[in-house]
């Protein structure tokens, strides 16, 4: 359960952006900031919208208390904690005529949520629920796992003294793992492999050769094909996306040919909450040009987004706008350091 | 440009006063399958999205088929199992086949629990507010007036909201301790039962 009164870094950070786009003058600074953030997190355009209407209603509330909400000079008053109540008629009456009148707060907030309007979130149909999960079922695994199936989700497993290992063949399954230090509980997705000890995760296929993990619980260790050195750890909360594209023309037999790393140009790397150390762990492990992190706290930074695992650059970039950073060309390498 | 204001306005007036009851609503019975925190600002969003709310007439019915969509969404993808019969249970309990009486009432409590949060706003968090929106000054108009650096006014905003929405989910964290605890008995005894 959350300590009393704490509440998440995304309603703490949205709390700080509904203030800043309602009270603040924004400058072109802060409103590429505000931009960067909102599209950091599909969850950040929720938070926002939530952390600005309850602004905006404790504006009403305070407004609302005094005794006369029409403009005259300020008197504070020192104990007026209990003398706030107001109603729901009067709340209305006060909200509408807040909304017909022009005020400079106002027009930033419509003019962020126009912002979040052209960002076009999706909006599912709220009314029509196709029953498709009728077709899930649950798997009861001879270690005592269990893995539920989604639609059309297929697995094979095989289990021996020193390994589970399942293989997603289509669809999407999530798994509660049974806890067992000495079998690691492997899910292969095409090339992507997500491991476990005990724990509760979801995998789903990706393409051909890749997957998609989400952690519910625990922590689950993530990598292509034989990187394993350079999983990435996901934790409670995280996703990520790995797409290592295909290893060789289709028609090869698996075991013909020695398994290798992709063409770097024909790879992607998927990042949602991953610390930017791990990351830059990847681009160098795939280019020739390195990043170095001149600054370790660079590195505790998480990171989100799609990029393409040949372009170091871009994905640098990326970091030093979201640690605040900023990025040099040192020889053939690309430093990241603080302002 | 007024109506997508309109929107936070409408959102600020007729869903915050329902968070309360929606957020416990959807601890108590899917905390266990879905983050509640995730599904309500998604929620948020689906609502503020909307083209026109003048067809909504019950704000805090729609808001909770909108948390409900939201979940099962999350669920489905999730590969959650047996939920069309949970759901199935779940949307016969919904607000609006309520009595318009004891909605009213509902509201007014769930506006007095509001209230009272914003009553813990600093003085000077609302002296803030009193001087932006009852004056009209500027954040650095009100930073003199008050004899504080302009990053003061500010933070003294953002915390004070901060405040208001971490006792929020501190209210609902509590009011479903209770039933948590009778949860977590329940599975004590099917764990027991599934022994034999």
């Amino acid at each position: 359960m959350a300590s009393a009164g704490s509440i998440s870094a995304i309603d703490e950070q949205a709390a700080m952006w509904a203030v800043e786009t309602a009270h603040g003058e924004m400058t072109a600074e802060t409103k590429a900031n505000f931009d960067a953030w909102l599209a950091a997190d599909t969850r950040h355009r929720g938070a926002y919208i939530r952390a600005s209407a309850w602004l905006l209603a404790a504006e009403n509330a305070v407004v609302q208390a005094r005794p006369d909400s029409a403009a005259q000079p300020l008197n504070p008053r020192a104990s007026d904690n209990d003398n706030h109540a107001i109603t729901l008629g009067a709340m209305r009456r006060y909200a509408t005529r807040w909304s017909g009148r022009a005020m400079a707060g106002g027009s930033a907030v419509a003019m962020s949520l126009a912002l979040l309007i052209a960002l076009g979130v999706p909006l599912p149909g709220l009314v029509d629920r196709p029953d498709t999960i009728a077709s899930a079922k649950t798997v009861a695994l001879k270690d005592g796992s269990v893995a539920t199936l989604g639609r059309d989700a297929q697995i094979q497993v095989s289990m021996s003294d020193g390994i589970r290992k399942i293989t997603l063949l289509s669809g999407e399954a999530s798994f509660q793992v049974a806890k067992d230090k000495a079998r690691p509980f492997v899910v292969r997705s095409g090339d992507v492999y997500a491991q476990a000890t005990g724990t509760v995760y979801s995998v789903s296929r990706v393409g051909l050769t890749g997957g998609t993990v989400k952690v519910r619980e625990g922590s689950v260790l993530v990598w292509p094909r034989d990187e394993r050195d350079q999983a990435v750890l996901l934790h409670a909360g995280g996703t990520v996306t790995l797409d290592p594209g295909p290893l060789r023309p289709a028609s090869a037999t698996p075991k013909s040919t020695p398994r290798r790393l992709p063409p770097p140009e024909l790879a992607q790397i998927s990042l949602d909450n991953v610390p930017v150390r791990l990351a830059v762990a990847r681009f160098n492990r795939v280019n020739s040009t390195q990043i170095i992190l001149a600054d370790p706290a660079i590195g505790d930074v998480e990171i989100i987004g799609l990029y393409r695992a040949n372009d170091p650059e871009n994905f640098a970039n990326a970091v030093a706008a979201i640690s605040g950073a900023q990025v040099e060309q040192s020889g053939s390498n690309i430093v990241i350091k603080m302002k | 440009m007024r109506d997508k204001n309109g929107i936070i306005v409408w959102i600020a007036r007729e869903i915050i006063p329902h968070e309360g009851a929606i957020r416990r609503w959807l601890t108590r019975h899917w905390s266990r399958v879905v983050d509640v925190d995730d599904v309500i600002q998604e929620a948020y969003c689906r609502i503020a999205n909307l083209a026109s709310v003048d067809h909504i007439d019950n704000p805090g019915g729609y808001f909770h088929r909108t948390v409900s969509a939201v979940a099962t969404d999350q669920m489905r993808r999730a590969g959650i199992i047996n939920f069309t019969t949970m759901t199935q249970i779940e949307w016969s309990n919904v607000i609006d086949d309520e009595p318009l009486a004891d909605r009213a009432l509902e509201t007014r409590q769930e506006l007095d629990r509001v209230n009272k949060l914003l009553g813990s706003l600093s003085d000077t968090c609302r002296k803030v507010i009193e001087l932006r929106r009852v004056e009209g000054l500027s954040r650095k108009e009100t930073a003199e007036r008050l004899g504080v650096s302009e990053n003061d006014v500010k933070n003294h905003l953002v915390r004070g909201l901060q405040k208001i929405m971490g006792e929020m989910a501190e209210q609902d964290a509590r009011s479903d301790y209770d039933v948590l605890m009778a949860d977590a008995k329940k599975d004590r005894a099917i764990g027991k039962r599934r022994l034999h």
